[in-house]
């Protein structure tokens, strides 16, 4: 009987941990998680570090790294100071890059207190060197009173039950039965815990369900925050074609006109930034690192003359996504000819065929297109693309006037983050549903991720 | 008192099972202008599914009309799914096979339907949790 007993606490203690183990939350709006993801161009390596932001301090705040590319040779070094502390003198921890096929290296700094800080991540090697300066916040996280009862209750539920154990085991030992009193007594008390556990357990799941319909109610409780400004230094002033040169973007808000510095990852980068020549023949998608707040410091080759479009694509706390345009001209002469855009069909890329078809054979304003990247290598089918950015693809649309910029993501589940990613794969085939707006010609850049390789695939449509 | 316990602790696991994955089907009615609409899905996941829609004129009785489309749309994401035409059933009924749900979270289903160059679109909120 007692073992029944045993049985039957043993599943109810699992249901009551499953209810109070608070469900995933994938969604915009960017107060602190439990680890986020920062991509970041560290000189000439693009390289995502997803921070573990610990729920208390003093803790450990554990890093994993994931270079997106090859890192054979590469320093990279980490260290963390209270936001507008000096870093010189703060501890180190470094990790050195193997070539080949990349996985994630791990490392660790200590954290003494809660509050804002900044990780400094410095990367040095045979392509160059750089540094970002990633800022991120630890915040309290107080248990919830109904959650000490809870854990009271269930601590309690698993004495009583090693003490039933101990006592049913020493009861067939014994050749005279223990007294009946204390087994009484067991069951009373695991009875007496399993109720408090599903009292308190079940406050509890009232309370994530309440604080879930407040998250999804209708009336928000925030309403977003000011627009943002970019200005755009190039370095030098006049920059030349073949010539490396340096774009720093300076965010700033909207109605107080100071540093925006309260920018939230999303898509695993706190910018996203693609600079495209007039012609399209130039197209870079790069994340700057952040060097101070609201400034990020882009390092680019043009590498022809004319105007160029940088579009910054941002989210602020509490508000959407939002994209800014700038311009800047990059003087010189070039001997690079001017792009032709193939429309569907197969081309190689980085010694793969890709195959793009279309549910059209014509384009109109307003109307669904869909886009399928089928990719091969002699002959037989990929599935081993790797996700860039939490995700299997993503294209980018511009018209040429320029005015329109979409940015399209294939279809398919968002890849986990951290060490889950290095296991989901996509492929052979890739889809985007877009509506172009409005008529004209656009181009497109498909960009997908292959054996720690950007794969691009350029083309352009005619849209009546 | 054991006894009972163990009975209690069944019937509460029985029950958290059948809240987590039963009923996966979804029936839900919207009204246009000019129609009634009802949507059924055979589950709100991933993979391929199987929408089947109803549509009635104000007075109840099947509609007769020229295209019924659904366009799946995850708007938090910025994620639409292609369009795809319903076939037709009988008079007023139409279904329409496909990957429709591709991400978890809460999608809209739109049920567009044209008659005579006229078109109304019936908005329905499928919450995806399941792949
Ligand atoms: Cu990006
Ligand atoms: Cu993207």
């Amino acid at each position: 009987m007692s073992h029944r007993i045993i049985r039957a606490a043993l599943a109810t203690l699992m249901l009551i941990l499953m209810l109070a183990l608070p469900g995933l939350a994938l969604a915009h709006g960017g107060h602190t998680g439990p680890a986020q993801t920062f991509t970041q161009d560290i000189g000439p390596y693009e390289i995502a570090i997803t921070i573990e932001i610990p729920s208390g301090a003093p803790a450990p705040l554990y890093l994993n790294i994931a270079p997106q590319e090859d890192v054979g040779g590469v320093t990279m070094q980490f260290r963390a100071v209270p936001r507008g502390q000096p870093f010189a003198g703060a501890a180190i921890a470094e990790v050195q890059g193997l070539p080949g096929t990349q996985g994630i290296y791990y490392t660790e700094l200590a954290i003494d207190r809660m509050g804002d800080w900044e990780l400094e991540a410095r990367a040095s090697g045979p392509r160059g060197s750089g540094v970002a300066r990633i800022p991120f916040t630890i915040t309290a996280n107080p248990m919830p009173a109904g959650s000490i009862g809870l854990f009271v209750a269930l601590g309690g539920l698993v004495v009583a039950m090693i003490a039933s154990i101990i006592t049913s085991l020493v009861g067939q030992r014994r050749t005279k039965p223990l007294p009946g009193w204390l087994r009484w007594g067991i069951g009373q008390a695991m009875f007496a815990c399993l109720i408090a556990a599903a009292i308190f357990g079940a406050q509890q799941f009232s309370s994530i369900i309440q604080n879930a319909q407040a998250a999804s109610g209708t009336i928000p409780t925030v309403v977003g925050r000011p627009h943002a400004n970019l200005a755009i230094h190039t370095n030098p002033g006049t920059a030349q074609a073949s010539q490396p040169m340096t774009l720093t973007l300076n965010l700033s808000d909207g109605s107080t006109g100071l540093p925006i510095d309260d920018l939230i990852t999303h898509h695993d980068a706190l910018v996203h930034l693609v600079v495209i020549s007039a012609d399209g023949g130039f197209y870079a998608h790069m994340h700057p690192p952040r060097s101070a707040p609201g400034q990020f410091d882009a390092a680019l080759t043009p590498d022809r003359p004319g105007r160029y479009t940088a579009y910054v694509e941002i989210e602020r706390l509490d508000s959407g996504i939002q994209v800014i345009a700038r311009d800047f001209m990059v003087g010189g002469t070039t001997s690079v000819a001017p792009p032709t855009f193939q429309g569907m069909g197969e081309r190689t890329v980085n010694g793969l065929q890709v195959h793009l078809t279309a549910n059209n054979a014509q384009f109109k304003a307003g109307k669904q297109a869909t886009f399928t990247f089928s990719f091969s290598q002699q002959g037989k089918p990929l599935d081993d693309l790797q996700p860039w950015l939490g995700m299997g693809g993503h294209l980018i649309a511009r018209s040429d006037d320029g005015a329109i910029f979409g940015h399209i993501h294939a279809l398919g589940p968002m890849a986990p983050a951290g060490l889950m990613a290095t296991g989901t794969n996509y492929g052979p085939n890739l889809q985007f549903v877009y509506t172009f707006p409005q008529a004209g010609h656009y181009q497109l850049w498909g960009q997908f991720r292959r054996a720690e390789q950007i794969i691009t695939v350029p083309f352009a449509v005619d849209v009546q | 008192m054991s006894r009972f316990i163990a009975c209690c602790c069944m019937l509460t696991l029985i029950g958290a099972l059948l809240a987590g994955c039963g009923g996966s089907g979804i029936t839900q009615s919207a009204e246009t202008a000019s129609y009634k609409v009802q949507l059924t899905l055979d589950a709100a996941s991933f993979g391929q599914r199987i929408a089947t829609i109803e549509v009635q004129d104000k007075s109840g009785k099947s509609a007769q009309v020229d295209q019924v489309v659904v366009a799946p749309l995850m708007e938090a994401m910025g994620m639409a799914s292609p369009e795809q035409t319903a076939q037709s059933l009988s008079t007023g009924r139409y279904q329409v096979q496909g990957e429709f749900f591709s991400m978890l979270g809460e999608w809209e289903f739109d049920v567009k339907i044209s008659k005579g160059g006229q078109e109304e679109i019936a908005r329905f909120k499928i919450p995806v949790n399941q792949q």
